[in-house]
C-alpha cells in the first residue's frame, strides 16, 4: 500500500449504470462494474470510518464531471485486491480517498476472471434517495 | 416406418429429433416440432433483442459507447444461444462490448463479452476452487465451452 492511504482497508466502487448490478435475488454487482476502462484502471475510494451519506457524497463528486450520480456501489475489503493480483495507485484528485486499481491484464477474458474475484468478494449497496 | 432418433445438440438438456422418415406424416411432425421450437426461441428473443438494441450508444460518460457492429455481433450471439435454459442479463462493458451474464442460486456466475469482431471472452465462477476463462470465436452455433459454462453456473 502506498504511503498516504496506508491506514485504509475498506473500499468501494461506485456504479453509474443500472445494467452493472443485479436487482433480482441474489442482488449483486455484475463483473462489468469492476472492469477497467481503456486506460486499464478502475476507479475506487477508501470508505473506512465514513458514514453512508459521506460515501455517496464522494460518489457524487466523482460523477460530477460526467453529470451523473452513482446508482449503487460495491463494498469490498482490501484482501480482495491482493486476491485479484491488482495494485493500488493513489489518485487524490478530486478526493484524497480516491485511488485506481491497476495491474489489469490486456486480455479481456483475464480481465473478466479478475473482475469475478472482486465480484464474489463484494456486497451491493443500492442508493435509496 | 418412421423412426425419431434423439440427437444431442448444443442446447441445455435439449434433444432434437432427427427424423429418418420421408412420409407426409413424418414431414408434418417435423414441421410441428420445428414450429414449437421456434415458438420458444422467438419468445426468448422477443425479450433479448430489444434489450440488446437498447444498449446502442450506452455509456456512463467514462466508457466507450456500444456501436452498431457490436450490437450486430451480440444479436448473432443471442441467436446462437441454447434455446432452453435461463435467460442471460445483457449490459454494456466499459470498453463498448456487450456482456451476457448468468447467475446461479449460490453465487455462481458465468459471463460472456461479445466485441465487434465476434470475439467471445468468457469467464465463470462456480465456487472458490472452480473457475474458468477463455476466448472463443462466434460461429453458427454456440461454442460448447460456453454452453457448459452456462449449465454449470445455473444448474
Amino acid at each position: 500500500m502506498p504511503a498516504g492511504q496506508a491506514q485504509y482497508s475498506l473500499w468501494a466502487r461506485f456504479i453509474f449504470q443500472s445494467g452493472h448490478y443485479r436487482k433480482l435475488a441474489p442482488a449483486q454487482p455484475k463483473l462489468n462494474a469492476f472492469l477497467p476502462g481503456p486506460l486499464l484502471k478502475t476507479s475506487a475510494i477508501w470508505r473506512d470510518a465514513l458514514s453512508d451519506q459521506e460515501i455517496w457524497e464522494i460518489g457524487d463528486l466523482l460523477g460530477s464531471d460526467r453529470q451523473q450520480q452513482p446508482k449503487a456501489r460495491a463494498d469490498l475489503g482490501i484482501a480482495a485486491i491482493s486476491e485479484a493480483n491488482l495494485t493500488v495507485e493513489p489518485d487524490p484528485v478530486p478526493h484524497p480517498r480516491h485511488f485506481n486499481l491497476c495491474g489489469w491484464p490486456a486480455e479481456k477474458d483475464e480481465q473478466k476472471a479478475i473482475a469475478m474475484v472482486l465480484c464474489a468478494n463484494s456486497s451491493l449497496v443500492e442508493r435509496k434517495n | 416406418m418412421t423412426v425419431y432418433c434423439p440427437q444431442i445438440d448444443d442446447s441445455l438438456g435439449f434433444r432434437s429429433f432427427g427424423s429418418t422418415g420421408v412420409s407426409d406424416i413424418a414431414t408434418r411432425v417435423e414441421q410441428a416440432v420445428e414450429e414449437s421450437l421456434n415458438h420458444y426461441l422467438e419468445s426468448r428473443l422477443e425479450v433479448l433483442v430489444p434489450e440488446i438494441e437498447s444498449l446502442f450508444g450506452v455509456s456512463d460518460g467514462s466508457s466507450i459507447p456500444v456501436d452498431l457492429d457490436t450490437i450486430s455481433a451480440a444479436m448473432q450471439f443471442a441467436y446462437a444461444l441454447p434455446r432452453f435454459g435461463p435467460m442471460p442479463e445483457v449490459s454494456a462493458d466499459p470498453d463498448g462490448e456487450v456482456s451476457f451474464d448468468w447467475f446461479g442460486p449460490s453465487g455462481e456466475m458465468f459471463s460472456v463479452s461479445v466485441n465487434k469482431n465476434k470475439r467471445l471472452a468468457y469467464a465463470g465462477w462456480f465456487g472458490e476452487t472452480s473457475r474458468i476463462h477463455g476466448i472463443e470465436k462466434l460461429a453458427e452455433g454456440c461454442p460448447p465451452q460456453i454452453v457448459r459454462g452456462i449449465q454449470k453456473a445455473t444448474r
